[in-house]
C-alpha cells in the first residue's frame, strides 16, 4: 500500500504545481477559488482540462504498459514499443476522415495492432515480439502521416499537432472519454487484483492458482488496447511512457512486480510534469510534450540496455 | 528455374531506374505548367538518384562488414546521428558552407556509429549483436531524432528549412547540395573498390591477412566510405529511414552472394526506389505532398519483418 500513497501524494503536489504554474503564477487561495469558480478562465479552461487529460493519459497509459511487461514479463513490450500507440492513431485518424466515433477507431487499430504482432512472433521469443512491434509501428506511423496529408485541410492543421503529442487540444469532453476508460481500467485492476499479481508468475502457477490462463490474456489485452486506444485519442501518440512508467515506479518506490497501481500514478506524474515542462518552456520554445516525454524516455531506454547486456534481451 | 546472367538483372534494374527517372520528371504534385517544372524536377531527381544509391551502398556494406540483414543507415540510428550533427551546425552557424555540412554530418554518423558499438555490441557475442541491434539503434535515433526536433522548433527560419527535412524529404530548390552530390558520386566509385577486399575478409580475418590485406584497414575503409555516403545523403535529404534495409536484401538475394555484382545491383536499384518513392508522394496527395522518408518508412515495416522472418527462421 505504500508506493501507492507516495505516489499518490507526489502525482497530487504535481498536478496542484501545474494549476498553479505557468506563465502567470498563482497563489494557492487563487487556485483553490479558481477551482470553484466556473468562469475561472486561467483554471477552468486552459489549465484543468489539460492537468486532468495529463493524469487520465499517463494512468491509462502506464497501467497498459504494466499489463503489457506483466503478461509478456518481458520489460520492452510496452504498447508504445510494440506498435499499439501507432496502431491507435492510425486508427483514430482513418475514423476521423471517414467520419466516425474516434474512440472506437483508437481502440480498433490498438487491438489489430496487437493481434497483427502476436500472430507474426507467435512462439518466436520474446524479443521477436518486440522487433516485429517496431516494424509494425513504423508502417502506422507513416501511415497516419499519409492518411492526413491527404485530409482536408483544417483537420489536418488540428490533427499534426495532435500527432506530436500535444495537450493543447485538452477539452473537458476528451478528457472525460478518457477517464470513463481509465476508470474501467482501474476497477478491473482492482476486482482482478489477485489473478493480475500472477502475471509476472508465468502460466504454470497461473493454472495451479486456479486461474484460467487464456481468459486472463483475452481480458489483459482487451484492457490494453481500450487504455492505449483511449490514450492516444486524448494526447496523441505518446512515445516512452508506457515503458517508462512501471519499472520507474518500481525503482523509486521498491513495489514487487507487476506494480499495475503504482505504475498507473507514476504514468500520471510523468506526464504531468513533462506537460507543465512544456508549458514553462512555452515563452522560449513551444516543445510538443511528446518531444520532452521521448527526451525522458529515450535516456531511459539506453540505460536499460546497458544493464541489460548480460540479461533476458539477447 | 534458368538461372539469370547478372548483365541481364543489371540491365533490367537499369532500365527500372530510366522508367523510375521518366516518371519522376513527367509527374508532380503540380500538374499543369510542367514544362516549367522541368528543371526543378531535374534537380530533385538528381538528388533522389544519388541519395538512394547512396543509402543502398551504406546498407549493404554495413550488413556485410557486421555479418548482420537488419543493419540500416535508419535502423542503427547512424541516419539520425548525422542529423543531429547536421541540426547543430545549423543552429549554431547558419551560413555554413556546402563542405561543412558534409563534414559534420559524416562526424555525426560516424559517432552514432561508435555509439551503437558500445551499446549494442558489448559482452553479449555476435548472435546478441543481431537482434540487439535495432533496439540500440531505435533508442540512439529516439534521442537524437527528439534532440534535433526540440532545435529546430526553437526557430521560426529552422521550422522552415528543417522540419520536413527531419523526416527524409528530397529537397526541390538548390540550396547546399553540390559537395554531398559530388562526395556520394565519389565514394560510390571508391567503393565499388573495397569490394574484393570485403569480400576477403568475410571469408576469414587470416586468409585476408595472408593475402595482404590488412584486415584492421579494411574495416575502416569500409567505415570511411559509410559515414561519408550516410553523411551526405543526409545532408541532403535528411534522415531516409529503411531503404538500406530492403535493396541490399533484394540485391544480395539476386546476386547469390556475389559482392561486387551485389554492390551494382544496389546503386540504380536504391536510386530507382527513391525517386519512385518521391514521385508517388508527390501525387497521392495533391495539391499537397508526402515527403519520400515516409513512403520509405511505409514500405519499411514489411520489410523489416521480412528480414527478422529470415533470420529467425534460421
Amino acid at each position: 500500500m505504500r508506493p501507492v500513497l507516495i505516489l499518490s501524494l507526489a502525482m497530487l503536489v504535481l498536478a496542484y504545481v501545474a494549476l498553479a504554474g505557468g506563465r502567470e503564477w498563482l497563489s494557492p487561495g487563487q487556485v483553490w477559488a479558481g477551482l470553484w469558480n466556473p468562469d475561472d478562465f486561467l483554471i477552468q479552461v486552459l489549465r484543468l482540462p489539460r492537468v486532468l487529460l495529463a493524469i487520465g493519459a499517463g494512468m491509462a497509459l502506464g497501467l497498459a504498459g504494466a499489463l503489457m511487461q506483466g503478461l509478456t514479463r518481458n520489460t520492452l513490450a510496452t504498447p508504445d514499443v510494440i506498435g499499439l500507440v501507432q496502431g491507435a492513431s492510425l486508427g483514430h485518424v482513418l475514423v476521423l476522415v471517414a467520419g466516425g466515433p474516434p474512440l472506437w477507431g483508437a481502440v480498433a487499430g490498438a487491438a489489430l495492432a496487437l493481434a497483427l504482432v502476436s500472430l507474426l512472433a507467435r512462439g518466436q521469443g520474446a524479443l521477436a515480439f518486440v522487433l516485429y512491434g517496431i516494424g509494425v509501428g513504423a508502417t502506422a506511423a507513416a501511415a497516419t502521416t499519409v492518411v492526413l496529408q491527404r485530409a482536408p485541410d483544417a483537420q489536418v492543421a488540428q490533427a499534426m499537432l495532435w500527432l506530436s503529442g500535444s495537450l493543447s487540444r485538452a477539452d473537458m469532453a476528451t478528457a472525460g472519454l478518457l477517464w470513463a476508460a481509465v476508470a474501467v481500467g482501474l476497477l478491473a485492476t482492482l476486482g482482478f487484483g489477485r489473478a493480475l499479481s500472477t502475471l509476472w508468475l508465468g502460466d504454470e502457477l497461473t493454472l495451479a492458482l486456479g486461474i484460467n490462463p487464456a481468459r486472463l490474456n483475452l481480458l489483459v489485452l482487451a484492457l490494453v488496447a481500450m487504455l492505449t486506444g483511449a490514450a492516444v485519442l486524448a494526447v496523441g501518440p505518446l512515445g516512452f511512457l508506457a515503458f517508462t512508467a512501471a519499472p520507474l515506479a518500481r525503482a523509486v518506490t521498491g513495489a514487487e512486480p507487476p506494480a499495475l497501481l503504482p505504475a498507473a500514478l507514476m504514468g500520471a506524474c510523468l506526464l504531468v510534469l513533462a506537460d507543465l515542462g512544456a508549458r514553462l518552456l512555452a515563452p522560449w520554445v513551444s516543445l510538443p510534450t511528446g518531444l520532452l516525454m521521448a527526451l525522458i524516455g529515450a535516456p531511459y531506454l539506453i540505460f536499460f540496455l546497458t544493464q541489460d547486456r548480460r540479461g533476458m534481451m539477447r | 528455374m534458368a538461372r539469370l546472367s547478372p548483365l541481364w538483372i543489371l540491365a533490367a534494374f537499369g532500365a527500372a531506374l530510366l522508367l523510375a527517372l521518366a516518371l519522376s520528371l513527367r509527374f508532380g504534385a503540380a500538374e499543369q505548367g510542367w514544362a516549367d517544372l522541368i528543371e526543378a524536377r531535374a534537380f530533385r531527381s538528381v538528388c533522389a538518384m544519388a541519395v538512394g544509391a547512396a543509402l543502398a551502398v551504406v546498407g549493404l556494406l554495413l550488413q556485410r562488414l557486421t555479418a548482420n540483414p537488419l543493419a540500416d543507415p535508419g535502423i542503427t540510428g547512424v541516419n539520425a546521428g548525422a542529423a543531429l550533427a547536421t541540426i547543430v551546425l545549423a543552429y549554431l552557424w547558419p551560413g555554413a558552407g556546402g563542405l561543412a555540412f558534409l563534414a559534420v554530418a559524416s562526424l555525426g554518423a560516424g559517432l552514432a556509429g561508435l555509439a551503437l558499438w558500445g551499446l549494442a555490441g558489448g559482452s553479449g557475442g555476435t548472435a546478441a549483436l543481431s537482434l540487439r541491434l535495432p533496439l540500440a539503434g531505435l533508442a540512439i535515433e529516439a534521442l537524437c531524432l527528439s534532440l534535433a526536433g526540440a532545435l529546430i522548433l526553437t526557430d521560426a527560419e529552422m521550422q522552415a528549412r528543417y522540419l520536413r527535412w527531419l523526416l527524409g524529404a528530397i529537397p526541390m530548390v538548390p540550396r547546399h547540395e553540390t559537395a554531398a552530390l559530388l562526395a556520394i558520386g565519389l565514394a560510390l566509385v571508391s567503393g565499388f573498390l573495397c569490394c574484393e577486399r570485403l569480400e576477403l575478409l568475410t571469408l576469414g580475418a587470416e586468409q585476408s591477412d595472408s593475402l595482404g590485406k590488412k584486415p584492421g584497414q579494411t574495416v575502416a575503409l569500409v567505415l570511411g566510405h559509410v559515414t561519408v555516403l550516410a553523411g551526405a545523403s543526409v545532408a541532403i535529404a535528411g534522415p531516409v529511414a529503411f531503404l538500406g534495409l530492403l535493396v541490399p536484401l533484394v540485391a544480395q538475394g539476386l546476386a547469390r552472394g556475389n559482392l561486387r555484382w551485389a554492390y551494382a545491383f544496389a546503386l540504380p536499384g536504391g536510386a530507382a526506389l527513391l525517386l519512385l518513392a518521391d514521385t508517388l508522394g508527390r501525387v497521392i496527395a495533391r495539391p499537397g505532398e508526402v515527403d519520400a522518408g515516409i513512403i520509405t518508412a511505409l514500405l519499411g515495416g514489411p520489410a523489416l519483418i521480412l528480414v527478422l522472418r529470415r533470420m529467425l527462421a534460421r
